[in-house]
């Protein structure tokens, strides 16, 4: 367990590092004006299913997570910049089957956590082409209820995807931007400390990710010191393929196999921050 | 039918009690020995390990505890369950067997639920329609879809006896003989393959007044795990658990006897009994009393004893001179 915290905070502390303190470094050098400093609060509705191999849906999750977050962003005279950083927390609905095949009903407690850093090219009038690179770290409980055990699993990967932006002024003060993230990644892990078994690391199948989000912006112009805000709603859909299987073991005896399963997740969201640039 | 399967899922919520247990019901005080030539040497090494082997020996016999579905996880337990399962059908299909010619059989195929077949062999030996002694059934599994896994192979269920209340309640007796030949439990991550037989015992007065007993000469299991192969070897195994009311619901009584071959212990055999029972009260995971012994090489020796419902303290006599060395306390869920 111990283990699993320390894999998941150091590479995110890593990511922050850059997202935080080395990417504004970069940028302030790079000819860019002064960033903004953003916070944001929300919720969001999360769905989580996984299925067999034959397409069997063997779990179903669903809840609200509230949502919290820090944004770093600004504008460089060639390109928007962006790093942001999302802790979204609470409790899902679990619907879904044992080991045994027994229908199966309990909670899962959820942590998930996001660091991307994002770029935007204008290309035209109010259109800009994107990319961005993100890692997750997600912490999922299953709780056991009965005789039914259940245990604490830990997910990290990475995304990259490639955006479309467009952005039209509303008022002399308020502009709406709508945006859509297309990509995936390699596969990344997942740690599980099962009941019967020691800890064991399961190797994730490649992820596709489709994000869509619609903000609006009040404030200060992008180009002037002071406060602005934002609102916005979004939608995320992310696909995991199925992993290998890997031996499970205990007390070097091996005690059975597991996998991870494909899995989607959908999540519905709304959030608002406040900016103050510098 | 309904009380059967009650039966018959205490059996299968009761599978850390069996692994913990031994006996079979007999209460004569020697385990049985293997021989010296295939005994397992029991020391400082590996005497947490050979527990583990020894007391979960069974557990895929009896499994009480299942997992919620994260991360598709596989175990062995699932020809046994099926067993179980035909047995407790096998006087239904003598009953609802169409009149025939005394001695005959007949041949139909079901379909499984989630895909493949049963091909179903009735032998009604005396063609009265009723569960009688020496009437069988005969299954060949083809792609049988069973709890999440394809069985493949032949599984064949003999009666030896079917009395009591047993279609619409309690008090009933079942007993029946399970020879698995090359039935084959084939999921994403595991095959398992089980040869050999059994005879399993229930006697069920109510929902926590049963028993049920395993009685096995010889029965073989081999299990691919993500592609790591073990197997184990079942030999003069009894085991045995008792379910009791309480005030408060139900104690859990388990023993075992017999002895037990593995690849992780290089092929070689220990053996197993429990001088105390193992006791579990139903709204624990493990055992809080009871006391197992393993026998290996030499004399060498563990001693198992529920500490707690959590703790379990293992001692070793390494040396076989009476006195344990080193000993150990353990959480359970290390061991089971």
């Amino acid at each position: 367990m111990l283990a699993t915290k320390a894999f998941g905070w150091s590479a995110q502390r890593w990511a922050v590092s850059v997202c935080l303190i080395v990417l504004p470094s970069v940028v302030a050098a790079a000819d860019c004006g002064a960033p903004g400093l953003g916070a944001l609060a929300g919720a969001e509705r999360s769905q989580w299913e996984e299925f067999d191999a034959h397409g069997k849906s063997l779990v179903r999750e669903q809840g609200t997570l509230k949502v919290v977050g820090l944004q770093v962003a600004g504008q460089c005279r060639t390109l928007d910049w962006s790093a942001n950083w999302t802790l979204s927390r609470g409790e899902r609905d679990y619907d879904g089957v044992t080991s045994t095949q027994a229908p199966f009903q309990t909670q899962s407690r959820l942590q998930a956590q996001h660091l991307a850093v994002q770029a935007w090219l204008p290309v035209r009038s109010g259109w800009s082409m994107g990319s961005q690179l993100g890692y997750r770290h997600i912490e999922r409980d299953i709780a056991g209820k009965g005789n039914v055990l259940g245990y604490p699993e830990r997910f990290a990967y990475w995304q990259a995807a490639l955006g479309a932006r467009y952005q039209a002024v509303l008022g002399a003060r308020v502009r709406l931007t709508a945006s859509a993230w297309l990509g995936g990644g390699p596969g990344g892990r997942v740690k599980l400390d099962l009941p019967r078994a020691d800890p064991v690391t399961l190797n994730l199948g490649s992820s596709r990710l489709l994000a869509l989000g619609l903000e609006l912006e009040g404030g200060e112009a992008a180009t002037q010191a002071g406060w602005s805000w934002q609102a916005g709603v979004s939608y995320r859909r992310e696909q995991t393929s199925a992993g290998p299987a890997k031996t499970l073991v205990r007390n070097g005896i091996p005690v059975g196999a597991a996998l991870q399963p494909r899995f989607v997740q959908r999540h519905w969201g709304g959030t608002a921050r406040v900016t103050y640039r510098f | 039918m309904l009380k059967v399967r009650l039966a018959l899922t205490l059996v299968a919520a009761s599978t850390i009690l069996v692994a913990c247990g031994g006996g079979g019901g007999d209460d004569s005080p020697s385990p049985n020995t293997p021989l010296a030539a295939t005994q397992a040497p029991i020391t400082s090494a590996n005497y947490v390990a050979v527990t583990q082997e020894a007391l979960s020996s069974n557990a895929f016999l009896l499994d009480a505890t299942s997992l919620v579905v994260g991360a598709q996880v596989s175990d062995s337990s699932t020809l046994i369950r099926f067993g179980q399962s035909q047995l407790s059908k096998t006087p239904g299909r003598i009953a609802n067997a169409s009149v025939q010619a005394v001695g005959a059989t007949q041949t139909f195929t079901e379909q499984c639920a989630g895909g493949g077949t049963l091909t179903i062999v009735d032998n009604d030996r005396n063609g009265n329609q009723q569960a009688d002694a020496g009437d069988s059934v005969s299954l060949t599994a083809n792609n049988c879809s069973f709890d999440g896994e394809v069985l493949n192979g032949q599984l064949s269920v003999t009666l030896n006896s079917a009395t009591g209340n047993f279609e619409s309640g309690y008090p009933y007796t079942l007993s029946g003989v399970l020879s698995f030949q090359n039935l084959t439990a084939q999921s994403a991550t595991t095959r398992v393959v089980a040869n050999g037989s059994m005879t399993m015992t229930v006697d069920a007065r109510s929902d926590f007044n049963q028993s049920v007993a395993l009685a096995i000469d010889s029965f073989a299991v081999s299990r691919t795990y993500a592609g790591v192969t073990s197997s184990q070897t079942l030999t003069k195994y009894n085991t045995s658990l008792k379910v009791s009311p309480t005030g408060s619901g139900a104690d859990w009584t388990s023993s075992v006897r017999g002895i037990l071959t593995s690849s992780t212990i290089d092929s070689k055999s220990v053996s197993i009994d429990t001088p105390l029972s193992f006791v579990r009260s139903g709204n624990q995971a493990y055992p809080a009393s009871g006391q197992a012994i393993i026998l290996g090489a030499a004399g060498s020796k563990v001693q198992v004893t529920a500490i707690s419902s959590t703790t379990v303290k293992i001692d070793l006599d390494a040396d076989g001179n009476g006195t344990y060395e080193t000993s150990v306390n353990k959480v359970w869920s290390e061991i089971l």
